[in-house]
């Protein structure tokens, strides 16, 4: 029997239509797909990956991965990362745990509620794949840990941070957006838009800054992902493929998703990975807009989107604010850090000269729009944050882009409640799906005054009044005894 | 009453909390003053020149409104930060870890606290928009975090396993094939493989399937680590059991298509009615329950007995050789869930709740599982037996389980 027929009967063989129970009873209308397809049967995983080649293959990159990691950890390679680098870990590898834990816990549920057989198997691969990622991304901060002590974040406190703290709630609310959708909607969002065209920018542009300087364990990390993620993408092109080719009617529901998540993912990585790769890194062999160009714009947009618009599908709805946005994005999102590093726990930096010939260089609007800001910080000024911000109520990034003196700022009014959104983008998020984005807490402000004083403090590491408990400047102990806080 | 305030071109939105009702022009425009974005300039509404005991409420302006600020005078560069109000009590927010704190296992490290908790994002009005829910399952308990399954694996130690057990069973299978071995086996268990081997795949992707479920909506890092991993061996044993199908399929006639024994056999019809009926089960606590305590153990020792039982091993030794390392995960999985069971009975808060209702779906499905199992078997006596060995160890281990429940011991 051929490697290809072995597979048919090994994977979508397995499925059977129930005649015991109702269809509904099996996978109720609430968890279906909208997409239709005129037999989801055909449908082919284009990697066809059994299960004793997975655990093989996996198996192999495990040894190799950790043989890396232990000779890192060995030999003392994670101390003499460059320290700026280890400040950006501090944040982005807690972010990336629960990214990746949240598409293991997203991707099962598509593997049991999507319609063909393929996309069931495929997709509880990946749901094991992306939790091999968290686990990688734990063991990588142990590793930080055990050199790195000042205010790295131990993996018993990352929770904490990703319950409560401001700085990772744009993340949170990013997956939790994603694990709540329609099944192909998860696999649109996740394997086509997140995984075609921005995880390049997380797991190979990140992984070239982070071996410039000196991290190789993140370098290994975050390549051996990508090979996993390799398999992701081709399931998302191939699926996205299949049911615009198959039906005229899913177009609307391809390019709808294609839109919000392309938004969101760009929101999500510009605050993420820009202030990764232009400021934290010391040494940087691209620049977040670089990278963008190239990955996204590049790659995704005119290569594999254009490749598909013979079927209909067009850019991203917000691809011109993106691009304009990008100019200034990550600029943006170190100012505001920067002003308020007393409540994050780890060190934002102010750009040397380096840096900011770098910055010039390779954004020409930099100085322009944010050189100001920088001057009067040399000069002594207190830039730090006194205020709460004003929250966008869609991706829960503080409103501040594409800059502070330009922030956007949509009001939009549902159900007797004023919301605020950040960007064209959100508000249409927003206003296609209001009832799922309906405020679930009060604006931080609010929720900050009826608190009692040591909530508050662990919520935002701030005191009411608006004073730092946290930073570069917490008292030794402080972060790691943080203990979960109650819910209100 | 929340107001945001911008100085257009220059600051994004700020936030201010006002006193909920007669908050004044006077009492917003202080705020704004003293926020170091004013940089010590006048500040007075773009909107209107109220005067500053003007009511904002009279302006038309709301809660959640944002208005825009202008400002005169000469920008003050701001100077370091000044302590306001009473300092907080550092000492009362560190934990000096004390001596004998127990060191965590790499299993713990990469285990615990991964899911998050409510308040969430996004909480939608429909089922599908829910993050995690309590309601999710009828089953409740004081710490869900709790669970520990024995097993302890995590994903770098399950590959490794597996890899090493599919190394085996690889070598098994190629042995059997190089050496002709099922040319000679006995022609009663041929006839026995005709029959089950195929259908085999779809009570374990029924289980897997049932652990997807289980693994999306569990309420801890700790459970979803453990259904997971049960789901993706369920994986392993269907393609395990096709793959031996196969092999036959390469010297005999009769295993090439293993649906008609399934959809229509009559002997199968009780199981599948059963496993469908399984996945129809949406509360993923019942479901790790009715799953893993009685459709898996009854239906494997049935399954097991009928191709691998000594009566028809005659010139097979793969059938038992695969059959073994699927049941060496099983056994496993059993663990797991009895770990799972023993949480939930001994939960000091909801254990008599729990146990009622977990007594109430063994009396449901056990005799159900037992009877398709029995159908299966016809009048395979060693099989009958395993059956009823089966029956009585879900029986006994309940049992042992519920005595085990304070309240009710």
């Amino acid at each position: 029997m051929k490697p290809a027929e072995q597979y048919q009967r090994l994977t979508h063989s397995l499925h059977w239509d129930p005649t015991y129970v109702s269809g509904d009873a099996y996978i109720p209308e609430e968890w279906r797909t909208v997409c239709t397809m005129v037999d989801w049967k055909k449908f082919n995983d284009p990697f066809q990956i059994l299960f004793e080649d997975y655990i093989r293959i996996q198996a192999e990159k495990e040894e190799k991965y950790h043989a890396v990691r232990d000779a890192g950890a060995r030999f003392g390679h994670i101390a003499r990362v460059d320290p700026r680098w280890v400040e950006g870990m501090k944040s982005l590898n807690t972010g990336i745990t629960y990214s990746e834990y949240y598409n293991y816990r997203g991707h099962v549920r598509v593997a049991r509620f999507a319609p063909a057989p393929a996309i069931r198997i495929a997709s509880m691969v990946q749901a094991m794949d992306e939790r091999r990622h968290a686990e990688e991304t734990i063991f990588q901060a142990k590793d930080y840990a055990k050199y790195h002590s000042g205010g790295f974040t131990l993996p018993k406190d990352r929770m904490a941070f990703f319950e409560r703290h401001w700085a990772l709630q744009g993340g949170r609310s990013f997956f939790e957006d994603l694990i709540t959708t329609d099944p192909i909607e998860a696999i649109i969002g996740t394997n086509l838009v997140f995984e075609t065209a921005f995880t390049n920018l997380l797991f190979i542009a990140a992984p070239a800054a982070g071996v410039a300087n000196g991290d190789y364990g993140f370098g290994q990390a975050h390549l051996t992902i990508q090979s996993d993620e390799t398999r992701h993408m081709a399931l998302g092109q191939a699926v996205a493929r299949a049911l615009l080719q198959g039906d005229e009617r899913n177009l609307p529901h391809i390019q709808d998703w294609v839109d919000k998540w392309f938004w969101r993912c760009h929101r999500l990585l510009q605050g993420v990975v820009g202030p990764t790769l232009d400021y934290f890194a010391r040494v940087k062999p691209v620049s977040y807009k670089e990278a963008f160009t190239r990955y996204v714009v590049e790659d995704f947009i005119q290569g594999y989107v254009s490749e598909l618009s013979q079927f209909g599908l067009q850019a991203p709805r917000h691809l011109d604010q993106a691009l304009a946005e990008v100019e200034h994005g990550s600029h943006t999102a170190w100012r505001g850090m920067y002003s308020s590093r007393n409540s994050l726990w780890y060190d934002v930096h102010q750009p040397d000269d380096a840096d900011l010939e770098w910055l010039n260089e390779k954004y020409p609007l930099f100085d322009e729009t944010h050189g100001d800001f920088w001057r009067s910080v040399r000069a002594g000024e207190n830039v730090d944050s006194d205020s709460m911000p004003m929250t966008c109520d869609v991706c829960h990034f503080p409103c501040v882009y594409p800059h502070p003196a330009a922030a956007v700022a949509h009001p939009v009014d549902y159900d007797g409640v004023r919301y605020w959104m950040c960007s064209d983008g959100c508000k249409w998020i927003f206003e296609r799906e209001s009832n799922k984005y309906r405020r679930t807490q009060e604006p931080s402000a609010l929720v900050l005054a009826d608190k009692d004083p040591l909530w508050v403090a662990q919520f935002l590491n701030i005191t009411p009044d608006g004073k730092s408990l946290g930073g570069t400047r917490a008292p030794e102990g402080f972060f790691p005894a943080m203990p979960v806080p109650a819910p209100f | 009453m929340l107001v945001f305030t911008r100085i257009p071109h220059e600051s994004a939105p700020e936030a201010h909390l006002l006193a909920p009702e007669g908050a004044t022009v006077g009492d917003l425009l202080d705020q704004v003053r003293r926020a170091r974005s004013a940089r010590g300039r006048e500040v007075a509404l773009a909107v209107a020149s109220a005067g500053e005991a003007t009511l904002l409420t009279e302006l038309g302006i709301s809660d959640g409104d944002l208005l825009d600020i202008t400002v005169s005078g000469t920008p003050v560069p701001m100077g370091p930060d000044e302590p306001v109000g009473e300092p907080i009590d550092f000492s009362s927010l560190i934990v000096t870890p004390t001596a004998g704190t127990k060191r965590l296992t790499e299993y713990e490290e990469m285990t615990q606290l991964l899911q998050w908790h409510e308040p969430f994002h996004i909480e939608g009005p429909r089922p599908s928009q829910t993050v995690w829910s309590e309601s999710s399952t009828v089953l409740q308990s004081s710490n869900w975090e709790a669970y520990r399954t024995p097993d302890k694996m995590y994903y770098r130690t399950y590959v490794a396993k597996q890899a090493r057990a599919d190394r085996s069973v690889s070598t098994a299978f190629r042995f059997a094939e190089e050496s002709d071995q099922l040319a000679q086996v006995d022609p009663q268990h041929l006839e026995i493989m005709r029959r089950i081997v195929g259908a085999l795949q779809y009570p374990d992707w029924g289980l897997c399937m049932l652990h997807q479920h289980i693994t999306r909506f569990a309420m801890s890092s700790w459970i979803a680590g453990a259904s997971s991993f049960m789901m993706f061996d369920e994986l392993r044993h269907a393609q395990l059991y096709g793959r031996l199908a196969l092999t036959y399929g390469e010297v005999y006639e009769g295993f090439e298509d293993p649906r008609p024994p399934w959809m229509d056999y009559p002997e199968w019809q009780g199981i599948r009615r059963l496993i469908e009926e399984l996945l129809t089960i949406l509360d993923w606590g019942k479901a790790f329950v009715i799953g893993g305590m009685i459709v898996e153990p009854v239906f494997t020792a049935t399954f097991h007995s009928l191709i691998a039982g000594a009566r028809g091993r005659d010139g097979d030794t793969l059938t038992p050789f695969i059959c073994q390392s699927i049941a060496e995960d099983k056994v496993r999985h059993r663990e797991s869930v009895t770990a799972f069971i023993e949480m939930m009975v001994t939960d000091p808060e909801h254990g008599r709740t729990n146990s009622s209702l977990i007594e109430a779906w063994v009396e449901e499905w056990l005799p159900a599982a037992v009877a398709a199992a029995r159908t299966l078997a016809g009048g395979d006596e060693a099989t009958l037996t395993m059956i009823e060995d089966a029956h009585a160890r879900v029986i006994d281990s309940l049992a042992a389980m519920i005595q085990a429940t304070p309240e009710l011991s």
